[in-house]
């Protein structure tokens, strides 16, 4: 039934598709990302982009790790609201676009995102720019994964931002409890993939009102010029759901937040290689979100073994408002003066 | 009395939302819920994999590839582009450091050139100046 639910919801998925881009195309309403960019690097279904900074713009580059959940232009939704918009103002700016994955990367494991595709786009990097390391920002699972990288290649990464980054697991809030009793055995062996449209449900289900809240928000601001715009961007990338690959999302379920082997230390790539957060040297910034409830407080705490020096900001919002909402400034900013100092 | 219907039905509704959301709220925190629903997704999946066995059978019968072994297939060629680009990778870098090996013996030679050489040098280049 899953199967067949899967396929009807792509078909419609690429109907709608057809449709957002016709309109788009005369409209240009809705572009998947505002900034300028460029693709600099493809490897699989993973690309690297460069967003077009103004002339004569230098420093240390800056790679930006999206979610493996959602798709990347959430931190560039809208010219007003636009992290990667800031920082392609201040220094050189990528970011992984993940793709969409399909079956045919379904055997992958966690680490072949969290080691060996960060570390092909780092290498680019710093082939382009001359330079040794560069600095990092990573948002949500992006940032974990982020996290994870600085353990196992502590010489490449100088500053890291983690945005609303799960790190410890152990008190992981209400998706804990649902990937305690996710039947992750019966998953592994009838899925390739985690469909985005299941894991897009799963957000909406933890919060009921939701839906219903965002209605009456509608109903309420609908007159307003630049509430439409946000809104319907924001409407734009819900809509643009992604799949996570079937042997990762197991990885992410078993090894993370069931088990917590990365804030216990004994979390391990597929070729072997220990990630130790004591080998970490990267200046952090923990900046996380007081009414975030995908990544509650408690889970960006760093583990105990971590030595490298930690600066924390909370930010009073959500876990999606604190890239899109009123206080999304505050946090850019705030992830600006650390990475410039 | 328009304004005291409006008040009344914003009132109820505002009551209506945090009953509803008090109440669902609790559901989706629910631990028998919660495993009462996995137990029907882990049901939904075993059937889906029984059904797509039986299929996989089906297309064999027929001597037809099934999806699974396309899929498979399809697994192959990523994890071949993996090693091409794995290997593109090392080629680069071992181009980058042969082409840094007559760079690094020339720059020391630049440095300090040998006297007969740095006369001969001088020679050609007021040669050229003519």
């Amino acid at each position: 039934m899953i199967g067949n639910m899967d396929t009807l919801v792509q078909h419609l998925d690429a109907i709608t598709e057809h449709a957002m881009r016709k309109t788009a195309g005369t409209l240009d309403t809705y572009p998947r990302g505002v900034t300028p960019r460029e693709e600099v690097y493809n490897a699989g279904n993973v690309s690297l982009l460069r967003f077009i900074s103004p002339e004569g713009v230098e420093g240390t580059p800056l790679l930006i790790i999206p979610s493996l959940i959602n798709r990347w232009y959430i931190l560039d939704v809208t010219e007003e609201t636009s992290f990667i918009k800031q920082f392609a103002q201040q220094r050189p700016t990528y970011l992984i676009d993940w793709g969409y994955p399909g079956e045919e990367v379904g055997h992958l494991p966690l680490s072949h995102y969290y080691h060996r595709s960060i570390k092909r786009a780092v290498r680019q990097i710093c082939r382009q720019n001359d330079v040794e390391k560069v600095d990092m920002l990573g948002y949500c699972i992006g940032g974990t994964m982020a996290y994870a990288f600085s353990c196992l290649e502590p010489k490449l990464v100088d500053h890291l931002v983690l945005l609303t980054a799960p790190i410890d697991f152990s008190d992981a809030g209400v998706f804990a409890k649902y990937a305690e009793y996710f039947p992750i055995e019966e998953f592994s062996v009838s899925m390739n993939k985690m469909p985005g449209w299941l894991l897009a449900a799963s957000f909406q289900f933890v919060q009921p009102m939701g839906l219903y809240q965002k209605t009456k928000m509608f109903n309420d601001k609908f007159e307003s010029e630049s509430f439409m715009k946000l809104y319907n961007a924001m409407e734009r990338w819900i809509a643009d759901p992604v799949d996570f690959p079937g042997k990762a999302y197991y990885e992410l379920i078993t090894d993370l937040y069931k088990k917590n082997l990365l804030a216990k230390g004994t979390l391990m790539t597929a070729d072997g290689q220990a990630v130790d957060p004591s080998a970490r040297r990267a200046k952090t910034l923990v900046l996380n979100a007081g009414k975030d409830h995908i990544a509650p407080l408690m889970t960006t705490e760093l583990p105990a073994s971590d030595q490298a020096p930690v600066s924390k900001v909370t930010i009073p919002s959500g876990h999606i408002g604190i890239t899109t909402g009123r206080n999304a400034k505050e946090a850019c900013q705030s992830a600006i003066d650390f990475l410039t100092n | 009395m328009f304004t005291m219907g409006e008040d009344m039905m914003k009132q109820w509704a505002t009551n209506w939302e945090k009953m509803m959301g008090d109440h669902l709220e609790k559901l989706v925190h629910n631990e028998k819920f919660i495993s009462e629903m996995s137990k029907s997704i882990a049901a939904t999946m075993t059937g889906k994999a029984f059904y797509s066995k039986a299929l996989d059978e089906q297309m064999a019968a027929m001597n037809l590839p099934s999806r699974t072994e396309i899929i498979k297939i399809m697994q192959k060629l990523t994890d071949i582009e993996e090693r091409l680009i794995d290997l593109s990778e090392r080629f680069e870098d071992y181009a980058d450091a042969q082409q840094a090996k007559p760079a690094a013996k020339a720059a020391p030679a630049a440095e300090k050139p040998e006297p007969a050489a740095a006369q001969a040098h001088e020679g050609k280049a007021k040669k050229h100046k003519k």
